[in-house]
């Protein structure tokens, strides 16, 4: 049995032609880091590791049924890819295409002729797309009240990809930082062609425009395409709960604005904000009836429905569609620990996502603190703070597997009815 | 229907019976080019024109002489005959281009992209009954589902506490907001109408589009790639042990290499001299002439232009001792010492092959130069992409192109079509000089073509 694991080195020191951006399954050294820290946090990690990591469930969902070949990482079980990890202690590790020819020898062809065949759907969410509209914090921070953005992103998009485009195994993944990933494994997604998944993208965003385009959505008409409108529910109670009630975004002039911005009819426009002015007092849900019913009165076309528009830009799903449309892009693994923060990226539930509170999120030092040495005696199944969401993992790929297992039956099946 | 018609009942045609009866060569070869003709002209329409409409007029003259198809209307008029001859050229000759044009991917996919947009073009012009006949023979298995039936499943699946009568109103209503004509549908897999998907024109269920009676032609053409993808690899896979034959080889392999060799050869007849280089200046493209009046100004070009405008000069036959003598001259502002120190002596010989890889380079092609973007103080790359309009404008002026032209060409420069904006510029300068080149059959796809194109012109109005 070969083993040939990549691992990334310091870029600087190293030949760069070493580096391979492109490879499968990414496990990043330590020695990338240069924090003073940094010798704690690689003994914790190991530690980790050595205790924590669901290397099993890992492996069984990573190789889909082909044992002893995990992705270009060749190991005979989740033993021998454990100790390859304890020996490395990668600090990161990426998970990307399959491709035709190991990563490891793509010099050796022509670029054409390196050909990713393989990879799962995957979609990425990240709170810093929401920076113009959220009022809580900004850049790398988030707090519960924009944490409700990924929670309907979550019921939004596993929604459309079970009952519109009919997967079965999907699997949310919390980003260790400020965002959410998604794995769509079912085999039908692993093979989608970039056209597909560009299909998919586009059928899935709603916003468009960039920064110097005030308003980004433009439904037409009453009735919705019926994504948009089973999107509707979802995206309008967490407008009022959390946009108008926990954020205030119409409670002060400076918020507002923004939002007003968005009317392109400057009459309504100043009307809405001298009187909000006026009584700055006033509820936000007022507020918005006011912005409602003036829009509707206005009898023309392109207002007529810009109310229901501001609300979905203020609160329907922000992809990022480079990485769900490219094949190569890599994606951080579930159950790795994210280097700044130092949170173990865990599955999600999506069905109880609402209750899902990223500030909670089991961490590298809080695992190893002082006042958990009780806990250090259990296994991570047994963890209260890992429990459910290994639970889950441990769930998904069974799922995984009894659809392979049904695969074959049925393919034996043909084969033998010939 | 006149039973000589059985063979080919329509105009149009999947193709999935190969031609059976004998041909001689002579027909194998002219009907071959006849159909390859065609398929140059789709491919440059396409590049020309937005609308479908437009693209089938540019191509209607070559269609109409090298692959005439008439309707059956008009058997009486012209008889069964004619019409089984035309259906059987059009058929024979897409098989044997089938030979030619499944060697490799490129080659591949060119063919496709054309046949498909041929059987695309004929299928929207062809008549109602033509279109029903092609599809019931071509047991393309296309039943549509009914508005109610697809109501019913969605009742099934979503249908939460209900009637179903309030469930029916709701979704006859989102038929109408999703679809123009909701009234039959076809059932197909997600990925098969990735544009419907994209623009959320389908109702998605299960992973399954259902698309609307209107669009069945987009199911059609998917069949017909389908089809045509598949048997280009059976015969590609069947080529090698199809028996040795040494007449239609060499055939098949020049028929190959018409559509798409873009590559420039350089000329090796008669020598330019550095002297030549001012006076042929008035056929250059734009983006040479700027080139060339940049280093006239300047005597000077930087390292990106000097590549592009000394690579376009070997092409138009400037030897190595009259490129160095050229580019000598012109940095005129720099002594011999300089000239030899900054290496641009060496810059010239390794750009014919004498220095360096000893690769014997060839000229930038439009694609090249529309993809190399100058920085702000740099001359290469190509105007009509990289010049502000205003800069375009002034150029062309200068050129005395008239003012509807001008627009013209900024307008198509500006949708991104810069080799179209140029062959209209060609079109626009030359084309009054002569008149064989008002229309180019293709769109100018390299300097150096733009080049002889108008010097050849010149030449033959001489000759006159």
């Amino acid at each position: 049995m070969t083993v040939d694991l990549e691992s990334r080195k310091k870029q600087k020191i190293e030949d760069q032609d070493e580096y391979m951006d492109n490879m499968d399954v990414d496990l990043v050294k330590l020695e990338e880091i240069e924090s003073s820290e940094s010798h704690d946090f690689q003994t914790l990690l190991k530690l980790y590791y050595q205790k924590y990591f669901p290397f099993k469930d890992f492996y069984n969902w990573l190789s889909y049924g082909n044992n002893s070949y995990l992705r270009f990482l060749s190991f005979k079980d989740s033993e021998e890819l454990k100790a390859e990890i304890l020996r490395l202690c990668p600090i990161k590790i990426d998970i990307g295409a399959i491709y035709n020819i190991k990563p490891k020898d793509k010099k050796t062809v022509q670029a054409s002729a390196f050909v990713p065949l393989e990879r799962e759907l995957v979609f990425d969410i990240d709170m810093t797309d929401y920076d113009d509209i959220r009022t809580c914090c900004e850049g790398a921070n988030i707090c519960l009240k924009c944490w409700n953005f990924m929670t309907v992103s979550i019921q939004i998009i596993h929604r459309a990809l079970e009952d519109d485009f009919g997967f079965k195994h999907i699997l949310w993944v919390f980003s260790g930082r400020r965002g959410i990933h998604c794995w769509v494994c079912d085999d039908k997604a692993r093979l989608l062609t970039v056209e597909s998944r560009k299909a998919i993208v586009n059928y899935l965003e709603l916003l468009k425009g960039g920064e110097s385009q005030a308003r980004k959505v433009n439904t037409r008409g009453s009735v919705l395409h019926p994504l948009l409108e089973k999107s509707l529910g979802p995206c309008a109670t967490h407008f009022d709960r959390i946009m108008l009630d926990k954020m205030g975004i119409l409670n002060s002039k400076e918020h507002w604005s923004k939002l007003l911005a968005i009317i392109p009819d400057e009459s309504i426009r100043n009307e809405l904000d001298n009187e909000w002015s006026k009584s700055p007092d006033t509820p936000a849900s007022t507020k918005w009836d006011m912005l409602q019913s003036r829009l509707k009165g206005s009898k023309k076309s392109n207002l007529e429905y810009l109310a229901r528009d501001i609300l979905f830009q203020y609160s329907y799903p922000r992809l990022d569609s480079n990485v769900s449309i490219g094949l190569n892009h890599l994606l951080k693994s579930p159950f790795c620990v994210h280097p700044k923060t130092g949170k173990v990226c865990i599955p999600i539930n999506p069905k109880l996502c609402h209750e899902f509170n990223p500030t909670t999120v089991p961490t590298l030092n809080g695992l190893f603190s002082d006042d958990n040495t009780s806990d250090f005696l259990l296994t991570i199944e047994e963890l209260e703070e890992f429990k459910a969401h290994v639970e889950y993992f441990k769930n998904f790929t069974l799922r995984l597997q009894e659809a392979r297992v049904a695969k074959l039956r049925e393919q034996q099946k043909n084969s033998l009815d010939f | 229907m006149d039973s000589r018609l059985r063979e080919y009942p329509t105009t149009l045609n999947f193709y999935s019976i190969p031609p059976t009866s004998q041909i001689n060569l002579e027909e194998f070869e002219t009907w071959s080019l006849d159909r390859l003709q065609v398929l140059i002209a789709v491919d440059s329409a396409r590049l020309r024109c937005k609308q479908e409409a437009d693209i089938y007029k540019m191509i209607e003259p070559v269609l109409t002489q090298k692959m005439e198809l008439k309707a059956n209307t008009v058997i009486n008029a012209l008889g069964a005959s004619l019409l089984y001859q035309q259906r059987k050229k059009d058929a024979y000759s897409h098989f044997f281009l089938r030979l030619a044009y499944c060697k490799t991917p490129d080659l591949q996919s060119w063919f496709i992209r054309q046949e498909l947009m041929l059987f695309k073009l004929r299928f929207t012009n062809s008549s109602v009954e033509e279109r029903e006949w092609f599809v019931k023979e071509a047991k393309l298995d296309l039943s549509p589902i009914s508005t109610d039936s697809l109501m019913e499943m969605k009742y099934k699946k979503e249908g939460r506490g209900e009637s179903k009568d309030e469930f029916a109103k709701k979704f006859q209503a989102t038929l109408k907001a999703v679809y123009v004509e909701p009234i039959n549908f076809y059932k197909v897999p997600f990925e098969k109408v990735p544009e419907l998907v994209g623009k959320r024109q389908v109702i998605l269920m299960d992973g399954f589009a259902y698309i609307p009676e209107s669009e069945r032609v987009l199911l059609i053409l998917n069949a017909f790639k389908d089809h045509l993808k598949q048997e280009l690899e059976n015969t590609a896979k069947a080529l090698p042990r199809m028996d040795e034959d040494d007449r239609l080889t060499p055939i098949l392999n020049s028929l190959a290499k018409q559509s798409i060799s873009k590559e420039y050869r350089i000329s090796d007849g008669d020598g330019v001299t550095a002297d030549d280089v001012d006076k042929l200046s008035i056929h250059f493209p734009l983006c040479m002439k700027s080139l060339h009046s940049a280093l006239k100004r300047d005597s000077h070009l930087k390292h990106m232009a000097r590549i592009q405008f000394g690579l376009f000069l070997k092409g138009i036959g400037l030897s190595l001792d009259e490129a160095l003598i050229y580019w000598r001259k012109s940095f005129n502002r720099m002594t011999d010492e300089e000239f030899q120190k900054k290496g641009y002596a060496y810059n010239i010989r390794y750009n014919y092959g004498m220095e360096g890889k000893r690769t014997n380079y060839t000229p930038y092609s439009c694609v090249k130069i529309i993809q190399s973007m100058p920085s702000s103080n740099e001359s290469h790359g190509c105007p009509f992409r990289y010049f502000s309009p205003d800069a375009l404008g002034e150029m062309m002026q200068n050129m005395n192109v008239d003012q509807v032209s001008i627009n013209d060409i900024q307008l198509k420069a500006r949708e991104g079509h810069y080799q179209i904006a140029c062959t209209a510029l060609f079109e626009a300068t030359r084309g009054k000089a002569h008149e064989q080149a008002q229309q180019l059959a293709e769109p100018i796809g390299h300097p150096n073509q733009y080049f002889d194109y108008s010097l050849n012109g010149i030449k033959k109005v001489k000759e006159e």
